[in-house]
């Protein structure tokens, strides 16, 4: 039996609830079935339909059911008029009615009683007493008035007639097949073929053609008379029929009952980081994430947290993340190119996490990666070219500057002046070039500008039975070191012969194969194949980055460059060396050679899937295997400091070497280590059930997963889940989820290694009420959700090669006895184990809100929530010392308890404008954690208890915005031990003891984690032209100078050094008096740190804008291509932040370390996107 | 709904099939896996085990030092806050130069904290090793009865490091804690304390052999118990702990150390160090025929030793070279001489500087000074071996001279004083060479600081000419000429305070750099002469072929109360109320 009938999909199956869109499937079907009719080939019939049912489930990938429905009709109901029992009639049998409403009054109400009765008995008793009739025409009833001719039927139908044709295409131009063309009013249309194109004849001048077709906006075109309509459809800006990817699956944005972002590939690529994570940055509400460096593929650059953080040990805080279901840790996920990427969807309450059970506490980061489309193979080329630049650079004081601030601290300190007023006006003048030099380390060292390109091809394409995409990728990016020649002729000719580089950079090879098959009609197989080949350089000198920012190494005076005679210059002795004799910064870069990383990921993931509807329709049966594999290795080629420089004395143009010793340049000396393997192989196996069943829809999933990890020498880490998903919902309107893991880990003891994580979520689509549609019809979406459960993270810090709860005696140093030397080796007592230690646990509580307004031309979410994490594996800080064991070698016991609370908002607008299409998008992120409990030892004053504050809240000492100011200030106020001078800092004495000591240490300020995040993206199209602008600010966090950042003479003299305090100018200065030896006084950061040395990190990013053009498609064709866009993209334009402004260093750059990690990168790139 | 029934079930079913075959191996996928750790049972059941155990106790042996040992809960010998020396680092990296300020911040009481809980950990692991050396140790019951009077020795020894640092502190005894115990142990007396060490070492000295042989040597011996016990008198007499505690608070004045004075401390001090002398297996190393001194200078450098009691053994080394040669020789010059330490060194004829007729000339200031100042300094024009040229070669610290010559204090590319140490050092070893020298390293008690325990508590009793008698052994062995009266330039008939001053000024050049002089200075109760002076330097100027020389001032030392003893950690006295701060903290 192959009829029509059992190819029928109901709207209600195919879970489409807008009733435009219910319209247009049955205009689908009835119009393919007509089209159909003229070539009366069974076969051809069937084909169209699988083409449109292939349409349809590219768009859905929930599985269609498909059911044979008899022509029988059962309906019970008094006082229902004549339409509504047509569209019972269409909603049972598929079977369409038509007529004209002068033949009959479909309002008029009839009495019906239905069971299984068939379509002629319901025909009959509808039109009972009309003097109608009707006639079946393929599946079409169609209501005629008795005894009339056919000829009749045709004057009744149109008198003026007109035949239209034309295309639909996208907005990209590309064709689209399956748009519904119907003539407004009435059921009449057709749909458009492969090709894009349709035709209608028989219609009015006068008629109005409505366009649809899911996924796009419907628009309506009046005829007006012309035969040739063309149309480009928008894609819909609804998102109610999104498919949103959830845990172990998918699910339609309508039916989500918990806290989900999703954010699609285009939207990524938008951004032109050359890591994902960078791309993601105020784009999706709850994420935060911090640039650490801007060091081509340094591996912990960026950190990435959902919802702020809620736990305050060494345990992870990073979210889960999976890649099509194969879990990536955070370097590996830093590696993903984002062109591979189709969607990200980021995973926030227990509702959504608690699948992943023990592993989902800090939130989960599901990246899907592209697929390929029936049809030709279609290839893609993009090339992009970038430029980046520092986005700050230091601007240091020159040498006069700096001897003159240095002269002035030594004055304060009573000590002789470095520099004599001839020195100085050298300086000056810059008359005395190799005796008195003035360099600009920064210009000599480091280019203005360095390069990235980034090169992909992607094919993809397929036929019905085997889909694939493919797509290889080439990533370079340049570093900022400057080739520096060596120029006396021993060593040019060494380091030419030599030719290396040993710039920083990153080098990233990327492919990726995947490849769908069907192998039966009910059994379907993914193969994805992925690899990764990193390579990351730099040079193998310590700190041409740190360097330049401190005095001990490079002052501008240090030494010249090169000497008179070419060599490299060397730092007068009557001056000082450099730390640790460090030679000549640019012959170490030009000699130095470098240190190389590589990196290998691969994974493979094959998974299958077995429709069993032949058990029950809507079952199915998936089996998939996992395997990564990840490798490291280092190599270096190094120099050390080997090579000659010259300290050149002007005076007598003699040459004294650095080194006496050291008389040729040394060869290059070659390691190699290999890292730590690592291994993943990950098993899951699951029952998925996805059904609808009249108004309800119920769906189920019941998994089982099991993961070995190895790295290196560590244990391995086992684990292993069961996992399970039940969810239903009536007509989309309320629903209702529970779901939970039983999950065991191989890290605790084998009574505490499984638990159970359940969660609850209830949803209510209030805009799907037929009441509230009818008061309020421009609501599309308005959704209240809600969602409670817990879930675990066992990834609580460990080092490796440890089980917790083991007490551990370990192998600790040698000892050598007897009267020669032998070695023995030692043992003692090492970590305690807690035989209850177990996983951290998160009750997530979370309040929900999307609607959508004006058929999705404003949108947005709202989200509370309420996260308290307990079981927080802390070691104990009250157990005494006297007790014997190391702080480090307690225990850890489950008892820490955080609270983490916020609230996520997101709106968004769409409109058209003529050409012109705006699209505003805005969301605010705020979370608020706080320690709860922390085994924290009694504090002596209440200002000191870490307990109730944030997470990473400093203790400080608390300055008082001024200086001590003279003699009688600093005997009237309280002041530390020790030695003291006017203009040093003045902090607030709280215990009024007349002493500055740690008892004034107070918790105070913000962490350094910001817990605001606010992101605005705003795109403008007009034509072929499109622009991007983003947004992104991050508030009320700190950032803590660091002990190198700002300490005079540790820090090379910077701008804010000359608004030192002086007794000239003690009212306007804004930084200390200087002394020498500044960290030998109460100020220094490092062990005293206070408020002077805080900044509010606060910032407002440009994060990226993008401008492209795409040309316009008959141009394009006629070149053979299919697709031409130009684009222009920067990333961190621009930053305002008070950090900048005060030190000059980047506002998320890590506390403490901004001396030594290289300047975040502003990229400006070009590209160019062609599709064959 | 009939048929999402039937599913489920079907599912649930399919389920279960899964789970089974998941399950099958459920004791062992996610058990452990590995079992190469080792614990408290493992350990005692084995005797090979047992002795690493042991080993690992004496691997931890703290002394006073920086030389990267894993024991140094904190950087530095504390000596760079004295007069000794100066240090590389002018401040922040090291905790002991926080004090040159008396800016004691986080970090100063971290590493205090870090150094307490290491003292701690130590006796734990005694303790541990007492308890688990039972009837059913493996080891011999010879073995086993020697092991633990070993242990009992170490156990005492970080006691007695602890009540260096802090006073009276809590005995805990035999006590293994378990982390629930009961946290309300108190601080002892210091005369507690005493008494604790003194009983302890009393009771394992008889059953420790005076000697070991091959692999054995090394080991605890009897002569170590008793030189322990020597220090731990001496201190108990000295000054500070001696009734002179600055505390007010008769409870914290009975922690810090005797609450009154009482002469004869000093008794049984001369007795503790007379003992070590009648054990009859010491003497001082002495070599003045190959040059005068060399037995000062080999004494450092050789594995077995008559003079060496108890040093922390390792192999082959050059710790101390590369940790404190000038750049020139590959060293990082830690920590460097002062011109105090070097005018503390007398001329050949034993004669002070400042002695009238001693032949000390300040244009050519380090010509004929005790030969033990040519093993310890390295000043302008010292001979030292350059692995370069592999040759003696003259080291440079005039001002200008390149790498080595005299720096700003503020910098740390070199000295600020104009010297370099090479205590303990063989010449033939550099910081940047691969040579070594087999040697004991650090000594931690040896004769010649009996004979000077001896000689201060002789003076302090009375007893003038024993004290003398000491000074004139370790001046002959230094390779000083004995003078036409053979008393090696000390005077004849010196009054009490001469001979206490000569003892003094004698432990300060002998021991120099043996971690000694920040404890002396404390016992002696120094911190009011110490505090507030300007360390000094050397700034020589070269002219064609001639030097000048000039001092100069280098750095004030910060010496209050408070310096005398450690802060007990804030968060020990946090948990534990009944616990008493140290003063000034």
């Amino acid at each position: 039996m192959n009829t029509p009938g059992r190819l029928w999909t109901t709207p209600e199956v195919a879970g489409l609830t807008n009733r435009r869109c219910v319209l247009n499937l049955d205009q689908m079907y009835k119009i393919s079935t007509r089209s159909s009719c003229g070539t009366s080939s069974r076969m051809q019939k069937v084909l169209l339909v699988m083409k449109l049912m292939t349409t349809m489930l590219l768009l859905s990938i929930l599985q269609v059911s498909a059911e044979t429905y008899a022509q029988k009709l059962t309906m019970n109901r008094e006082a229902v008029s004549i339409r509504q029992v047509f569209k019972e009639i269409r909603k049972q049998t598929g079977f369409n009615v038509l007529w004209k409403s002068d033949m009959l009054d479909a309002s008029s109400l009839i009495h019906v009683r239905f069971i299984e009765s068939p379509l002629e008995e319901v025909m009959q008793t509808c039109l009972q007493g009309t003097g109608m009739t009707y006639t079946v025409d393929d599946k079409t009833v169609v209501i005629r008035r008795k005894h009339q001719s056919r000829t009749d039927v045709t004057g009744w139908e149109l008198s003026q007639q007109l035949r239209v044709s034309g295309s639909v295409t996208d907005t990209t131009g590309a064709p689209l097949p399956g748009v519904s063309v119907i003539i407004k009013g009435t059921t009449n249309g057709v749909s458009t073929d492969i090709e894009g194109n349709y035709t209608l004849g028989s219609i009015e001048d006068n008629a109005v053609l409505v366009f649809s077709m899911v996924g796009f906006e419907t628009r309506e075109i009046p005829v007006s008379g012309r035969t040739l309509v063309d149309v480009r459809l928008r894609e819909a800006i609804s998102e109610m029929e999104e498919i949103i990817v959830v845990g172990y699956g998918t699910q339609k944005k309508q039916e989500v009952s918990t806290a989900i972002s999703q954010i699609q590939g285009d939207d990524i690529r938008k951004t032109p980081a050359t890591a994902l994570q960078n791309s993601l940055t105020g784009k999706i509400p709850g994420l935060y994430t911090q640039q650490r460096s801007g060091q081509p593929g340094a591996a912990g650059a960026a950190e990435i947290y959902i919802r702020g953080v809620a736990t305050f040990t060494n345990a992870s805080k990073q979210p889960l993340i999976l890649v099509d279901d194969v879990e990536y840790n955070s370097e590996q996920f830093f590696l993903i190119d984002p062109n591979e990427v189709e969607s990200v969807s980021v995973l926030k309450d227990a509702a959504a996490t608690a699948i992943y059970g023990i592993k989902g506490a800090n939130g989960v980061i599901l990246v899907t990666t592209r697929r390929g489309k029936a049809g030709k193979p279609v290839i893609r080329a993009k090339t992009q070219w970038a430029v980046q630049t520092p986005v700050h650079r230091l601007q240091p004081l020159d040498a006069y500057q700096t001897g003159l601030l240095l002269n002035e601290a030594l004055r304060n300190d009573d000590l002789p002046e470095k520099f004599t007023e001839e020195d100085l006006e050298l300086f000056r003048s810059g008359e005395d070039p190799y005796g008195h030099p003035n360099v600009d380390w920064n210009k000599v060292l480091f280019k203005n500008s360095s390069m990235i390109s980034n090169n992909n091809v992607d094919i993809s394409g397929g036929t019905d039975r085997i889909r694939y995409f493919v797509t290889a990728g080439y990533m370079f990016r340049d570093g900022i070191l400057r080739g520096i020649d060596a120029r006396e002729p021993r060593l040019a000719a060494s380091q030419a012969a030599d030719n290396i580089n040993n710039n920083y950079y990153q080098k990233r090879y990327k492919f990726r194969s995947n490849v769908d098959i069907k192998a039966t009609n009910t059994l379907d197989f993914q193969l994805n194949v992925a690899g990764t080949y990193n390579e990351t350089n730099q040079p193998e000198v310590t700190g041409p980055i740190s360097h330049v920012y401190e005095f001990e190494y490079l002052t501008p005076y240090i030494y010249p460059v090169y000497n008179p005679d070419g060599s490299f210059g060397y730092a007068n002795p009557e001056w000082g060396e450099p730390r640790g004799s460090n030679n000549n910064i640019a012959g170490l870069i030009a000699l130095g050679g470098y240190s190389r990383k590589l990196n290998d990921f691969m994974n493979v993931h094959l998974s299958g899937r077995q429709k069993l509807d032949g058990l029950t329709p809507g079952l199915s049966l998936t089996a998939s295997i996992a395997y990564s594999a990840a490798n490291e290795a280092q190599k270096n080629l190094r120099r050390a400091q080997q090579f000659p420089s010259f300290y050149y004395n002007p005076e007598d143009a003699s040459y004294s070497p650095r080194d006496v010793n050291l008389f040729r340049i040394a060869p290059y000396s070659q390691s190699y280590a290999r890292g730590t393997p690592e291994r993943r192989l990950n098993v899951q196996g699951s029952v998925k059930y996805n059904r609808a069943i009249g108004a309800h829809h119920v769906d189920g999933l019941v998994l089982f997963n099991q993961t070995s990890g190895m790295k290196g020498p560590n244990a391995p880490v086992n684990f292993r889940g069961y996992t399970f998903r039940f969810g239903y919902n009536y007509r989309q309107r309320y629903l209702f989820q529970v779901s939970g893991a039983y999950n065991g880990t191989s890290r605790f003891v084998t009574q505490k290694q499984y638990q159970l994580f359940p969660a609850v979520s209830l949803g209510w689509n209030l805009a799907n009420e037929l009441f509230f549609q009818d008061a309020l019809p421009f609501v599309n979406v308005l959704k209240f959700r809600g969602s409670l459960g817990w879930v675990g993270n066992d990834d609580i810090g460990l080092s490796g090669d440890e089980y917790l709860y083991e007490d551990e005696y370990g192998r600790v140093g040698n000892y050598s006895f007897g009267e020669t030397h032998n070695n023995f080796e030692g043992i003692e007592e090492g970590k305690q184990g807690n035989y209850d230690v177990t996983w951290e646990t998160e009750r997530k509580f979370d309040l929900g809100m999307d609607f959508s307004i004006f058929n999705g031309r404003i949108s947005g979410s709202v989200d509370y929530f309420d996260n308290y994490r307990y079981d927080i594996l802390t070691q104990r800080s009250t157990v005494p010392t006297y007790f014997g064991v190391q702080p480090a070698d307690l225990p850890p016991v489950n008892i820490g308890e955080v609270s983490n609370k916020g609230y996520e908002i997101e709106i968004g607008g769409k409109t058209q404008i003529g050409k012109v299409g705006i699209d505003i998008k805005g969301n605010y992120s705020f979370a608020r954690n706080k320690i709860l409990y922390m085994d924290e030892p009694p504090a002596k004053h209440p200002w000191q208890k870490a307990t109730g504050l944030p997470i990473g809240t400093q203790k400080q000492y608390i300055w008082e915005e001024t200086f001590y100011m003279d003699d009688e200030d600093i005997a009237n106020s309280a002041t530390p031990p020790g030695a003291i001078q006017h203009g040093w800092l003045k902090y607030r004495d709280l215990n009024d003891d007349g002493i500055i000591n740690i008892d004034d240490m107070a918790y105070i300020g913000h962490p350094n984690l910001p817990n605001t995040n606010i992101g605005l993206n705003l795109g403008v199209t007009y034509g072929g032209f499109s622009l991007n602008v983003l947004l992104q600010a991050a508030l009320n966090f700190d950032v803590y100078t660091g002990f190198d950042m700002a300490i005079p003479f540790k820090t090379v003299p910077q701008p804010i050094h000359l608004n030192r305090w002086t007794p000239e100018t003690a009212e306007t200065a804004t930084f200390p008096a200087l002394t020498t030896n500044f960290v030998g006084t109460y100020m220094n950061p490092r062990g005293n740190p206070s408020t002077f040395w805080t900044v509010e990190g606060d910032y407002l990013r440009i994060r990226s804008a993008q401008l492209s053009y795409r040309f316009p498609v008959p141009l394009v064709k006629k070149a053979g291509l299919e697709n031409l866009t130009l684009f222009a993209s920067g990333y961190d334009l621009f930053t305002w932040s008070k950090v900048l402004k005060k030190y000059q260093f980047d506002p998320e750059i890590k506390e403490g370390a901004a001396h030594f990690v290289y300047p975040s990168q502003r990229i400006v790139n070009f590209g160019l996107e062609v599709t064959f | 709904m009939k048929n999402f029934f039937y599913t489920t079930i079907k599912g649930l079913a399919i389920l279960v099939i899964i789970g089974c075959w998941g399950c099958q191996d459920e004791d062992s996928f996610l058990d452990k896996k590995v079992s190469a750790s080792l614990n408290e049972q493992i350990v005692f059941a084995d005797s090979a085990y047992t002795m690493d155990y042991l080993t690992a106790i004496y691997e931890g042996l703290y002394f006073w030092y920086n030389t990267g040992s894993s024991a140094t809960a904190t950087n530095g010998s504390w000596s760079e806050i004295t007069d000794e020396c100066e240090t590389k680092w002018p401040g922040g990296h090291n905790v002991p130069n926080q004090v040159f300020d008396g800016t004691f911040g986080e970090p100063f009481y971290n590493r205090i904290a870090k150094l307490w809980s290491h003292f701690y950990t130590r006796i734990r692991q005694c303790n541990i090793y007492l308890e688990n050396v039972n009837e059913e140790s493996p080891l011999s019951n010879a073995l086993k009865a020697r092991t633990k009077a070993e242990i009992r020795f170490l156990r005492a020894y970080h006691y007695f490091l602890l009540m260096e640092g802090w006073g009276g502190v809590p005995l805990v005894g035999d006590t293994i804690y378990s982390l629930s115990s009961p946290n309300l142990q108190v601080r002892n007396s210091w005369a507690e304390c005493v008494d604790y060490i003194v009983s302890e070492l009393d009771a394992v000295a008889p059953m420790l052999p005076v000697r070991y042989t091959g692999r054995d040597y090394g080991r605890i011996t009897r002569g170590a118990c008793m030189a322990l016990k020597s220090r731990v008198l001496l201190f108990a007499a000295s000054p500070l702990y001696n009734g002179g505690s600055p505390a007010e608070e008769p409870a914290l004045k009975e922690l810090t150390g005797y609450p009154s004075h009482d002469e004869t401390r000093w008794l049984k001090a001369l007795q503790a160090a007379q003992d070590v002398v009648n054990l009859g297996v010491y003497e001082l190393k002495t070599d003045n025929a190959t040059r005068p001194g060399n037995g000062f200078y080999e004494l450092f450098l050789e594995r077995v030793s008559d003079e060496i009691i108890l040093a922390r053994m390792q192999g082959p080394n050059k710790q101390v070279e590369r940790n404190h040669l000038p750049r020139s020789r590959g060293g990082n010059f830690l920590r460097y001489p002062t011109q105090e330490l070097v005018d503390a060194f007398p001329m050949m004829n034993g004669l002070s500087i400042e002695s009238p007729g001693s032949g000390y000339d300040p244009e050519d200031p380090y010509k004929n000074r005790d030969p033990r100042f040519y093993y310890t300094v390295i000043y302008n024009g010292a001979s030292y071996f350059k692995r370069t040229s592999n040759q003696m070669e003259p080291v440079w610290t005039y001002k200008g001279a390149s790498q080595d010559g005299l720096k700003p204090v503020t910098a740390n590319t070199g000295t600020s004083t104009g010297y370099y140490s090479r205590k303990m050092m063989d010449e033939r070893v550099t910081g940047d060479g691969s040579a070594t020298t087999d040697r004991n390293h650090p000594v931690l008690f040896r004769y010649g600081g009996i004979l000077l325990n001896l000689a201060e508590a002789a003076v302090e009793t009375g007893d003038i000419p024993l004290a003398m008698e000491q000074l004139i052994a370790l001046r002959r062995r230094a390779g000083i000429d004995p003078g036409a009266d053979n008393r090696y330039g000390l005077p004849a008939d010196p009054s009490q305070e001469e001979a206490r001053q000569l003892v003094r000024n004698e432990r300060f050049i002998e021991l120099a750099f043996e971690m000694q002089r920040f404890w002396d200075l404390k016992r002696w109760k120094a911190g009011d002469w110490l505090d507030g002076a300007m360390m000094h330097g050397m700034q020589i100027t070269k002219k064609g072929d001639e030097f000048s020389y000039q001092r100069i001032e280098t750095r004030h030392r910060y010496f209050k109360d408070n310096l005398y003893y450690f802060p007990i950690p804030p968060d020990e006295l946090a948990v534990n109320l009944g616990l008493i701060q140290n003063l000034g903290w």
